[in-house]
């Protein structure tokens, strides 16, 4: 009896060690999955870092000198940094909103002296609010607005401001800004030498003479797609590398997916990401973009901000226009060069598109190039054939690879048409050559003695000659660097019309 | 002292600690055996907020977590661009319920039938996922279209699995992360989920490779999709 009780004891003494360990080393939870995981490396920075209030100015700033003279100035111009850093130390206050109609714009824009600062396509308030003092109820902040028109009214001595929205129909005045009438006289005194721009269409102003821009060759830096691999994938590790029907380069984790076209100087990054079914806030979303650029690559000098402007299944497209100088850069297909495409929802970037060039900020050449003023251009446009959907009209700079690790920047006008894409609507004079008034692209025939100072005053369109437009010709080759290519070499795009 | 006594002591204190470990033991074997889990299993505070949004569920969790890695594979046929094949005998689409049948009456007709397995049947069409290693392949379709109660046409992705290289495979996160993740941070109020499936999924790109990784797949009752990547818990939505 004795000796079994033993044998049953020591069985289950046994027994309960060898459940012990079974329930001990079997538990589920206690197995810890260890991920085989690459080193975590941390990435040297690349490109520079931005600030939204850095990337929201104005396109450019209409001054109405009164008597229906106009002229245009251009952002990183000196005039425009003088007269965008005074408003941005303004007040703006008590907003007071309505329909656009009640103010005959067209007899002030002849008339008052004003200026406008123009937004492209626009600016949500809230994210202007950044950069410009202001101080307004929730429906002005919520909206978008493209133009503020500052004017002193002719007959009473009292400045007006205006804040337009996108809509077209609405307008805010800001009844308490601290803009005094000799601040307006000052600023549309600095366009009195300018060159004269009269209004075609639309909202769109063309030079009366000739405007002075600079052609660039421009030495690049490129960033490889491994590094830009090494930011924007969690663990790099796991990735693998596919390569496209085309050739192009994919990197993927099975989720994310790295394009790298035109032989690794174009990247496109999609991340598909999960709708939470919330509202898009663009101002959120832009911060967000403008963060996610800091980090994936940085900026590669000036951005202006260009609203998309277009509301699809709360998927918003931001765009950041890149600008050499004055101008902003627009690539001449097929060559993707000049922006920064992001797309984001509820501040998540699920497509990322930029260059992985890096402009040298010297330029290794710089040649002279008159741009064509005058009838030229107002019958270039005229016979465009998208007229219809021109929307805007501004110089910019098409850039185009040139001989190794060196791209072109050739001055033109371009257009930008409904859809928000750009084109090319007339190349510079070749070969640096100044139009003289009265040739094609010049400044109007002048039949009286010309008056000092502006190129092409009022009164003058009897004395035109009417030309063809297009006789432009190639701006591409630079073969007879005739006079006027030893001209000072100035950073602002526009110059003062000397006669 | 009497030794006799305190055996019995000793046996029946041991007798009552090998039970209770016993219970657990049996307990556990029994939670690995099981390969699903209901709302139950889900931690309180999710039960709580899923009652909160009104969320249901409508099937189990499964509860496995196998080892899984990425797929890569050559595309033969493009993916969702195969033509539309009429069949020119039309078969009873009863067949594509038992797999013997199917291969019976459709393996002649359509290549690699056998590689394809049922997953979703709509209105005039039977989706069969391409399988690899077992599990489907969401991306990889074999569309089987019928009317009238047969089979008429088929539309079908071909493709070629690569072998994988040396990386190891990671165990899946589990069924119940995935469906607590969802219902915290994307499912709407009144959202019923339908299904949910482990298998592999990727971004398709213009290519003739690709990726896949492993993911379960969410399936709502009003149609909505959820990808969560079962190794980084990362979400898509399409």
């Amino acid at each position: 009896m004795d000796k079994l009780k033993t044998i049953v004891l020591t069985a289950l003494v046994i027994m309960s060690l060898v459940q012990s360990y079974l329930l001990a080393y079997s538990m589920p939870g206690l197995g810890v999955t260890a991920s085989p995981l690459q080193p975590y490396v941390q990435p040297e920075p690349m490109g520079q870092e931005e600030k939204v209030e850095n990337v929201i100015f104005p396109e450019d700033m209409v001054l109405h000198l009164g008597k229906g003279k106009h002229t245009v100035l251009y952002p990183a111009t000196n005039f425009y940094n003088l007269i965008f850093g005074k408003i941005k130390s303004r007040e703006f206050k008590g907003f007071q909103r309505s329909p656009a109609v009640v103010v005959d714009w067209e007899d002030i824009r002849d008339r008052d002296q004003g200026l406008e600062l123009r937004f492209g396509r626009g600016v949500p308030v809230e994210l202007l609010s950044k950069v410009l003092k202001l101080e307004g109820d929730v429906d002005f902040m919520n909206d978008v607005i493209n133009r503020i028109w500052i004017y002193k009214s002719s007959d009473r001595d009292e400045v007006r401001t205006y804040f337009f929205s996108t809509d077209n129909i609405t307008v805010y005045e800001s009844v308490k800004a601290d803009l005094t009438a000799q601040d307006v006289q000052m600023y549309v005194g600095y366009g009195e030498y300018q060159v004269s721009y009269r209004k075609v269409g639309d909202d769109m102003y063309i030079p009366d003479g000739p405007i002075e821009s600079m052609q660039s060759t421009v030495g690049y830096d490129s960033y490889s797609p491994e590094q830009m691999q090494r930011y924007l994938f969690v663990d790099p590790g796991v990735t693998r590398e596919i390569s496209d029907r085309s050739g192009t380069q994919i990197y993927t984790d099975g989720k994310r997916g790295l394009q790298v076209e035109q032989n690794g100087r174009w990247i496109s990054y999609t991340d598909p990401v999960a709708l939470q079914g919330q509202e898009d806030n663009e101002s959120q979303n832009v911060y967000a973009a403008i963060q996610f650029i800091n980090q994936h690559g940085g900026w590669d000098g000036m951005h202006r901000f260009v609203h998309a402007g277009s509301f699809e299944q709360s998927v918003q497209v931001l765009r950041f226009q890149q600008y050499y100088g004055s101008y902003p850069i627009i690539p001449q297909d097929p060559f993707l060069f000049g922006s920064m495409k992001l797309r984001l929802l509820q501040g998540v970037v699920s497509e990322y598109e930029r260059s992985l060039l890096t402009l040298q900020k010297k330029p290794q050449k710089r040649d002279i190039r008159w741009l064509p003023g005058g009838d030229m251009v107002e019958n270039a446009l005229e016979h465009y054939s998208r007229r219809l959907e021109v929307t805007a009209l501004y110089p910019a700079l098409l850039a185009s690879p040139a001989d190794k690790n060196k791209m072109l920047l050739a001055p033109v006008w371009a257009v930008r048409l409904l859809d928000g894409s750009q084109a090319v609507l007339l190349k510079a004079i070749p070969g640096g050559y100044k139009p003289q008034p009265g040739e094609p692209g010049g400044a109007p025939l002048v039949k009286d003695t010309p008056t000092t100072g502006s190129g092409g005053g009022i009164g003058l369109t009897d004395g035109r000659l009417n030309l063809p437009g297009g006789g432009s010709g190639d701006a591409g080759s630079a073969a007879n660097e005739s006079g006027g290519a030893t001209a000072d070499h100035n950073d602002e795009g526009t110059s003062t019309a000397s006669k | 002292m009497d030794w006799g006594r305190a055996k019995s002591v000793l046996i029946f204190a041991f007798l009552l600690l090998n039970l209770v470990l016993g219970y657990q033991l049996w307990s556990n074997i029994r939670e690995g055996l099981r390969t699903s889990a209901d709302v139950g299993d889900l931690r309180p505070e999710t039960q709580a907020l899923m009652e909160e949004k009104k969320i249901k569920l409508g099937t189990s969790i499964p509860s496995e977590t196998p080892a899984l890695h990425d797929l890569t594979y050559k595309v033969k046929v493009g993916l969702g661009k195969g033509e539309r094949h009429e069949l020119k005998t039309p078969v009873d689409s009863k067949v594509v319920f038992v797999d013997k049948e199917l291969q019976a009456s459709l393996g002649g007709v359509i290549p690699e039938l056998d590689e394809y397995t049922l997953g979703a049947v709509l209105e005039n069409e039977f989706i069969l996922y391409r399988m690899a290693e077992g599990r489907p392949m969401f991306d990889v379709k074999l569309e089987l279209f019928y009317s009238n109660q047969k089979i008429t046409a088929y539309k079908q992705d071909l493709i070629e699995l690569l072998p994988s290289d040396k990386q190891a495979a990671q165990s899946v996160l589990s069924a119940t992360k995935v469906v607590t993740s969802l219902i915290e941070n994307q499912l709407k109020n009144g959202a019923v989920i339908e299904e949910i499936k482990l298998g592999y999924h990727g971004q398709i790109f213009n290519s003739d490779t690709q990726v896949s990784a492993p993911t379960w797949r969410v399936l709502l009752e009003d149609g909505g999709q959820y990808y969560m990547n079962a190794i980084s818990g990362e979400v898509v939505t399409e």
